[in-house]
């Protein structure tokens, strides 16, 4: 293809470098803020206005400092929930319902044991999530390894189950006695305490310590090397004497754990109820899927989900802000992570192809992505 | 109790089903995966009765809704057929833009339709739609099973290398198919705005899609199985959302768990009819090639 007094063309990319990944996922982000200009433009926004207000927002003031680093914990929970089983190549799309039963874990042990002090609550609270998380994320792994269904289709299927589960107790035995469409409150001993002098909870620092512990796991025990040969190539994975089943069970387990432990942090950190938004029937429960696309950013590194899940947080925190700031709509943030999503998927055709230039006339050769 | 106007209204029910089904077990069985299907119904439903509302014609609305979920079938061609990404992840992207962008798009629309976008039942309390969906699909199983365009359809989800070596162009034939899934997804989401809940609010699949897709794996892939298995889940789906039908068994249980009896019955379906000996005695007809992209010689 000639453009100006340059021909273009595609060839194929023989070894795809982490560094030419990650140019990939900048340039694909790159794309997704051009592309998401069109939603400025329908407001009659400049795209230069709307994005610095958005992110003086989120990064710029005390209020949306903190804002950004709560939602980050959530986000990084539901990132780290789809990166781990990722790393075996076990795709978790269920992070919705283990969220749901993390919610629901901590909710039901939050309102049960009133009495309890805090030290003895929070722990149970926690327990409770990670079970009732992991062991929902592992009936769909156990169906698929032995029973070969579809994971898929079992995931969004429990998704759904999940919600109207949700909807039936806080609708129904947990609902606030005032009679809205929302749980009771939880008791002060049932929630998890600020870091001084913020609106913070002590969960980021949880949040961040798995991604950290997930890292050295994945890089340095021989668990971390079976979790990696399995994604990296499972039939020598099993000449090599892994089990594909343990290993499938186990990441799943794992991250079905992380996403209820950002059951606990939504509920116990940030609101003390458990409240289905008016817009967005699935709310949070649709976060969850956020994991996948920041999962994706992140190219599976626990480490970079750290970076890219404030990023993005600030992001959808501003987006929000422009909701109240500038009269924007809502399901802008969502439609946002969407392109985002799919510009991704896309990129990703860019790790066995290249994209290669030269002026015409001249013998020497760029290469570009 | 159990009228006919229950039964109109479980039969519009089922329709939703059974047409983005359809849609669905075509681009399956041509080998590409489309779990966006709840967001092309999305998609469909808002351009549909954004059109609607603003022309009056019904018709006009649903020309519009298969168009959109055309396109965006489209899309889901160009990222899955040509640019060889990941089905599900892609059909995800899809699906949360298309849930993102119509409650952006809709909100002004928010509330019922206007009395003169609606369409008018002609034969006790059907909608002509309801008809021309029926013969959408005797259409398709016919053209898939029995006409030369079918085999090559079914060739390409197959087998996509021997289509090849047999001449077919296994690109164009799916992405005509994930187009075709994304027109029927589209038409679905019209017909649930226009026939059978004629009101905008956001979300208002409401996991139908997710129900459609399952459909297309609990019938293995076989028209006559869908055909019961879309009337069996719009049967329980408006069961569930009927107070009054519900009295008349006499049990008392909170329509939640009505809501939640298809998700759990396509889970122990699909558990039971995964096996492999029950699925090589009822003959499940999986596209051996599905969701796997076709790598060109290059």
């Amino acid at each position: 293809m000639k453009i100006g007094s340059y021909q273009f063309g595609i060839e194929k990319r023989i070894v795809c470098t982490s560094f030419d990944a990650i140019k990939i996922a900048v340039l694909s982000v790159a794309l997704t803020f051009v592309l998401f200009s069109f939603f400025f433009w329908l407001e009659g926004i400049s795209p230069i206005t709307g994005y610095f207000q958005m992110f003086s927002f989120a990064f710029g003031t005390s209020t949306g400092i903190e804002l950004t680093i709560r939602r980050m914990t959530f986000m990084l929970l539901v990132t780290l929930a789809f990166i781990f089983p990722q790393r075996a190549g076990v795709l978790n799309i269920g992070a919705t319902g283990q969220l749901y039963a993390g919610m629901l874990a901590a909710i039901g042990i939050g309102l049960w044991g009133k009495s309890l002090g805090s030290s003895a609550l929070i722990p149970l609270m926690v327990a409770g999530a990670i079970l009732s998380g992991g062991i929902l994320a592992v009936f769909v792994a156990y169906l698929r390894a032995k029973m070969n269904v579809n994971e898929i289709v079992v995931a969004l299927m429990l998704n759904s189950i999940m919600f109207y589960l949700v909807k039936y107790l806080i609708e129904g035995p947990w609902m606030d006695p005032s009679g809205r469409p929302e749980s009771a409150q939880l008791v002060k001993a049932a929630r998890i305490s600020m870091i001084p002098g913020t609106s913070v909870p002590y969960s980021i620092f949880v949040a961040i310590a798995i991604a950290v512990l997930l890292y050295f796991v994945l890089a340095k025990t021989s668990f971390g090397y079976e979790v990696r040969l399995t994604g990296a190539n499972p039939s020598s994975a099993r000449y090599a004497g892994v089990s594909f089943l343990k290993i499938a069970l186990l990441t799943m387990f794992i991250g079905g754990a992380i996403a209820g432990i950002a059951g606990v942090h939504q509920t116990a950190g940030i609101r003390g109820v458990f409240r289905i938004h008016r817009y967005f029937a699935l709310y949070p429960g649709t976060w969850a899927y956020y994991g996948i696309v920041f999962g994706l950013i992140s190219l599976s590194n626990p480490l970079a989900a750290i970076f890219v899940t404030f990023f993005f947080s600030g992001m959808q925190v501003g987006t929000q802000a422009l909701q109240s700031r500038l009269g924007m709509g809502y399901g802008a943030d969502l439609a946002f992570v969407g392109i985002l999503m799919i510009v991704l998927v896309s990129g990703q055709y860019f790790y066995h192809k290249k994209i290669v230039w030269r002026k015409i006339g001249s013998q020497d050769r760029k290469k570009g992505t | 109790m159990i009228n006919w106007e229950f039964c109109v209204a479980f039969i519009q029910a089922s329709m939703i089903f059974l047409l983005a089904a359809t849609g669905e077990l075509v681009n399956q069985r041509s080998g590409v995966l489309n779990v966006g299907l709840e967001g092309l119904m999305l998609v469909g439903a808002l351009a549909a009765f954004a059109i609607a509302a603003k022309t009056g014609s019904p018709w006009l609305g649903f020309a519009g809704g298969m168009v959109s979920g055309g396109l965006i079938g489209l899309l889901h061609g160009f990222l899955s057929i040509s640019l060889k990404a990941d089905q599900t992840v892609s059909g995800m992207g899809m699906w949360i833009l298309a849930l993102g962008m119509t409650t952006y798009l809709g909100q002004p629309l928010s509330g019922p339709l206007p009395g003169d976008g609606r369409l008018e039942s002609v034969i006790a309390g059907l909608t002509p739609m309801f008809f021309i969906g029926i013969v959408i699909v005797i259409c398709v199983w016919f053209g898939l099973f029995r006409t030369k365009y079918g085999l090559w359809v079914r060739s390409a989800g197959e087998d996509p290398s021997v289509a090849v070596v047999s001449g077919l162009n296994v690109t164009r034939i799916r992405y005509i198919c994930v187009v075709f899934g994304g027109v029927m997804g589209g038409l679905a989401g019209a017909y649930l705005t226009l026939v059978y809940n004629p009101v905008w609010s956001p979300n208002p699949t409401m996991g139908r899609g997710w129900i459609a897709l399952a459909i297309v794996f609990f019938s293995m892939w076989r028209p006559e199985i869908m055909l019961l298995g879309s009337f069996l889940f719009g049967f329980l789906w408006h069961l569930a959302i009927s107070p009054s039908a519900l009295q008349f068994q006499g049990i008392d249980l909170s329509y939640h768990f009505y809501r939640m009896i298809p998700f759990i019955a396509t889970i122990v379906v699909l558990t039971v009819i995964s096996s492999k000996k029950i699925s090589r005695i009822i003959g499940a007809e999986k596209p051996a090639a599905l969701g796997k992209p076709y790598f060109d010689q290059d």
